[in-house]
């Protein structure tokens, strides 16, 4: 008598789940495709790295992990690896929190500015930290031979290295937390005051625990960065401090050995991985809900206003800086000869239109190709998650978000690998890079996608739905107009990304597709900044455009205005 | 005298126009009393949440003085001030339990035992009915539970006056009812100077030993509930709390009836009688008499009694069980009668005919607006 009302359930579920899909052919057809596409351009390519590491002669062994490691040079290379990461990480960390706790708890002057030169780092490529470091601190440097006459100043190794890697990921710190500080009600700031509490003590017992998540998750974002930049230690890093990303590059490109590339690329992934789920999944949980209420108008009561300007002092001299790096590199590139000889010239320029003029082209090619499939891959997927119910979305979710956490070199030498014969030879192709990129940035424009979904009422798309129009429909005219910000966001960094991508895409190109984060490497290596400086200058210039572009285009095909708010 | 705020103003800059000001508070002087609960009452805008503020000390004082206990508080920074203030989100520490929410301002007093501290902590969680919670973590309580740690949490202080700032507001009907009667209960029982902001005048009239009107940045009026309601002095507050019917009418002299001095004042042709109070009036001055609707009585128009009501047509009949309210038109007006424990069989109908009375001695009179 039990069994068989249970039994009708289940087949009345069944039938009712089979009648679903048959009512929304697209949907179902959508999710296979997804399952599909990030299975072959995500999953793929990782296990193939993995299987090549894990290649000996009597099959699946360690053999190629115990002959890299074996020598105390790559042995280095790991130390150097993880000590840079956890340096950055709390020195980023450090200077993003002062930043952020100025920006948002205190009321000096200058905000916008401030704020504007503290996210710069992150519309250019990773590596013009490094570039402008040389330019300063080189052998030719700026400051050590012209102004300071110090001829012998070795700036390579982990002072150079920890510079500009700190220099380039510690917006990331600050943006992340000058959220949370902003998150934390002012209320519960005030009542610590009311109840008695000093200045120091509402900071020490109310916002710094309150805090804490946020500054534990930024730690770690910053560490997983450090990890996988390749461009930065490239340049300065030097032979003498070996890190994993350079060092697997050089084990394909100079020794061309795949195995032992694919090795050191998989110890690179471990500590990533780790701190991505760390990051994601138990911080994730962590985080104080806390109710804001009115927000206090007076904001001078959290600092005195000695301590205000002193934390203003510090924004300001690290601001300073960020304006010195990118300043040099504009003069830079416009100067005859660094160094030697620094008139006005455009020689550098006419340099880039000559030679680099092919992988201007193939850039903007490859990042114009890969960023609307990226963002509109990134939505179709968040809204897949967030709206559709089916066996395996929150492995579909983990697995796109997987992207995120894998370093850059793994990635690349992930494609190579996998996709070197038949039936996809695409080595040497535009697609491998396109493909590349679309799936490396897909989790950016997905996570705004689901967070922006999760803040929209389902009951206004079961209102669309309810009046007759299909899930397809009503995502292109109801849900898309309405995550329009975070599609918007999500383009825009998928494009910057795109442009600015080196770790990956080095391993991508070919003769018939550069790129010009590559060229700026390459001449580098070759000595000739000014040249490098004058890429750099036309890159952050086609971002800068590109931006608006992309907002006035996105503004006119889903007819609203955008607002960029960093 | 516990709490003196003397001729304060608080002015701030527009937030979209730098040369205009707003007044947010003008001039308002209040004094409270020992062990007194006083409510700040009014519209969104009339400034009461402003002045409470600056009697905790978030909100700088642009003219004029506060003191507590006979001290000059005007310029001293919240927590030197010996307040204790119950915020309207609760403004729990979500990383603290409830323990260590209550204790939190008592540990920061380096003076206290730590066996003094606890039993402070307990008979303050007993007082308010959480005791056996003190392990659990905010997210863990409901709404009502939140609300009673944030009250713990500033009795615990034993503070010179507790502020509340419209601390019932996001609780739901009923146990805004309860609340609102345990925290007058607490607070009659420790003997407490408090002072209460709040937009709900039922709560107020609950609550307060004396209810301070607001409107934009004034003081409209001081008094007892009983003052409040019965003897407004304006319009605005005679409609701000309760409703009101104001009939108009005309001062013609005035007489002595029964040992009370009243005035006679014509509406129309009528005469009704009705007590003198302040305001004062003269001959021939245009008035207004505030008649409450559960003062106004509805007789059946015989036709015959001319002179002894108004007359009136039922425009509107609404039944609400305890109550049954009309909308009676008469004299050019619309009226409202509420009358108690209706009798089923007897309600008037739409359209009936009817002859409006009131109590004279529940009357009062205002000027003419």
């Amino acid at each position: 008598m039990q069994t068989q009302p249970r039994l009708y359930t289940d087949l009345h579920g069944m039938r009712a789940r089979i009648e679903r899909i048959k009512g929304n052919p697209a949907v179902s057809l959508t999710i296979v495709a997804a399952f599909l596409l990030v299975g072959v351009f995500v999953v793929y390519p990782l296990v193939k790295v993995v299987l090549k590491s894990l290649e000996s002669p009597d099959g699946l062994g360690f053999a190629t992990y115990v002959k890299i490691f074996s020598g105390w040079y790559m042995r280095r290379a790991l130390y150097n690896t993880l000590l840079v990461g956890v340096l950055t990480a709390v020195i980023g960390v450090a200077i993003g929190f002062i930043f952020a706790f100025t920006m948002a708890k205190t009321d000096v002057p200058g905000k916008k500015i401030i704020n504007l030169l503290a996210i710069l780092p992150v519309v250019s490529p990773p590596f013009v930290g490094a570039v402008a470091i040389l330019l300063l601190f080189g052998s030719n440097g700026l400051i050590t031979t012209q102004l300071l006459g110090l001829y012998d100043f070795r700036i390579y190794g982990l002072k150079g290295l920890l510079l500009a890697q700190v220099m380039t990921f510690f917006p990331i710190a600050y943006l992340t937390l000058r959220g949370v500080l902003e998150s934390i009600g002012s209320s519960l700031e005030d009542a610590a005051f009311d109840l008695g509490a000093s200045r120091w003590e509402v900071f020490s017992k109310v916002t710094l625990p309150l805090a804490a998540p946020g500054i534990a998750s930024a730690l770690l974002v910053l560490f997983i960065e450090s990890l996988a930049d390749f461009g930065n230690p490239l340049v300065l890093a030097g032979s003498q401090f070996p890190t994993l990303a350079v060092q697997a590059y050089l084990q394909i490109t100079g020794m061309y050995d795949l195995a032992g590339g694919a090795a050191l690329a998989v110890a690179l992934l471990f500590p990533s991985l780790i701190a991505f789920v760390l990051q994601k999944y138990w911080l994730g949980k962590k985080r104080y809900v806390t109710v804001t209420g009115k927000p206090s108008r007076n904001r001078s009561m959290a600092v005195s206003p000695a301590m205000k300007w002193t934390l203003f002092g510090f924004c300001v001299a690290v601001s300073a800086l960020v304006l010195l790096f990118y300043g040099v590199i504009f003069v830079g590139a416009f100067s005859r000869l660094w160094g030697v000889d620094h008139s006005f010239s455009l020689r550098n320029f006419e340099y880039v239109f000559n030679v680099g003029l092919e992988a201007v082209k193939d850039t903007l090619l490859v990042a114009v190709t890969s960023t609307p499939v990226s963002g509109v891959l990134g939505m179709v997927l968040a809204f897949l998650i967030v709206r559709q119910r089916f066996v395996g979305r929150r492995t579909l979710e983990f697995v796109s978000m997987l992207n995120y956490a894998l370093p850059g070199t793994l990635v690349g030498i992930g494609y190579l690998l996998a996709f070197h014969e038949p039936p996809l030879a695409l080595t040497g192709t535009l697609a491998i890079l396109v493909l590349n990129f679309v799936f490396r940035y897909v989790p950016v424009g997905m996570q705004g996608g689901i967070a922006s979904l999760q803040q929209i009422d389902p009951a206004i798309e079961e209102a669309a739905i309810d009046l007759g129009a299909t899930t397809a429909r009503t995502f292109r005219k109801v849900t898309l107009p309405l995550i329009a910000p975070a599609f918007f966001s999500g383009l825009i960094f998928a494009f910057i990304r795109a442009m600015t991508a080196i770790s990956s895409a080095i391993f991508l190109v070919s003769a018939d597709w550069q790129l010009m984060t590559v060229q700026i490497l390459s001449q580098v290596g070759s000595g000739r900044l000014g040249v490098a400086a004058a890429f750099s200058v036309i890159l952050i210039g086609v971002i800068v455009v590109a931006m608006f572009v992309i907002r006035w285009l996105v503004s006119r095909t889903l007819g609203i205005r955008v607002n960029v708010n960093f | 005298m516990k709490v003196v705020i003397d001729n304060v103003s608080k002015v701030f800059d527009h937030p979209q126009n730098p040369e205009k000001k707003v007044v947010a508070v003008n001039k308002v002087s209040l004094t409270i009393n020992e062990g007194e609960m006083v409510t700040l009452l009014g519209p969104s805008g009339c400034g009461k949440t402003t002045t409470l503020r600056m009697v905790a000390g978030f909100e700088t004082v642009t003219e004029g003085r506060i003191l507590i206990d006979g001290v000059d508080v005007t310029y001293l920074p919240p927590n030197k001030r010996d307040t204790a203030m119950v915020f309207q989100s609760y403004a729990i520490f979500p990383h603290l339990d409830v323990r260590g929410n209550v204790s939190f301002g008592l540990n920061l007093k380096k003076h206290l035992s730590e066996a003094e501290r606890k039993t402070r902590v307990d008979r303050v969680l007993s007082l308010v009915g959480l005791t056996g919670l003190e392990e659990r973590s905010p997210d863990q309580l409901s709404g009502g539970q939140q609300q009673r740690v944030a009250l713990a949490r500033a009795i615990v202080m034993e503070p010179s006056v507790l502020l509340f700032d419209e601390p019932l507001s996001n609780l739901d009907a009923k146990l805004r009812e309860s609340m609102r009667n345990e925290i007058r209960a607490l607070q009659q029982r420790i003997g407490i100077t408090g002072l209460y902001v709040t937009h709900d005048q039922a709560e107020a009239m609950a609550l307060s030993d004396r209810i301070v009107i607001m409107r934009n940045g004034v003081v409209e009026q001081v008094g007892t509930p009983i003052e409040i309601y019965t003897r407004p002095v304006n319009h605005f507050v005679a409609d701000f709390i309760g409703r009101a019917n104001f009939i108009g009418g005309r001062v013609a002299a005035k007489k002595v009836q029964g040992g009370q001095e009243m005035y006679e004042v014509y509406v129309g042709e009528l005469p009704f009688l009705v007590p003198c109070g302040p305001p004062r009036f003269s001959e021939g001055d245009f008035v207004d008499i505030l008649v409450r609707p559960e003062n106004l009585n509805l007789e059946p128009h015989d036709g015959a009694a001319e002179g002894t009501g108004l007359m009136g047509v039922v425009e509107k009949v609404t039944y609400f069980g305890s109550t049954v309210e009309y909308t009676v038109q008469a004299g050019g007006q619309s009226l409202l009668a509420v009358v108690s424990n209706p009798m089923v069989d007897e309600l008037y109908r739409v359209g009936e005919r009817v002859r409006l009375t009131f109590n004279a001695k529940a009357a009062h009179l205002l000027p003419r607006e």
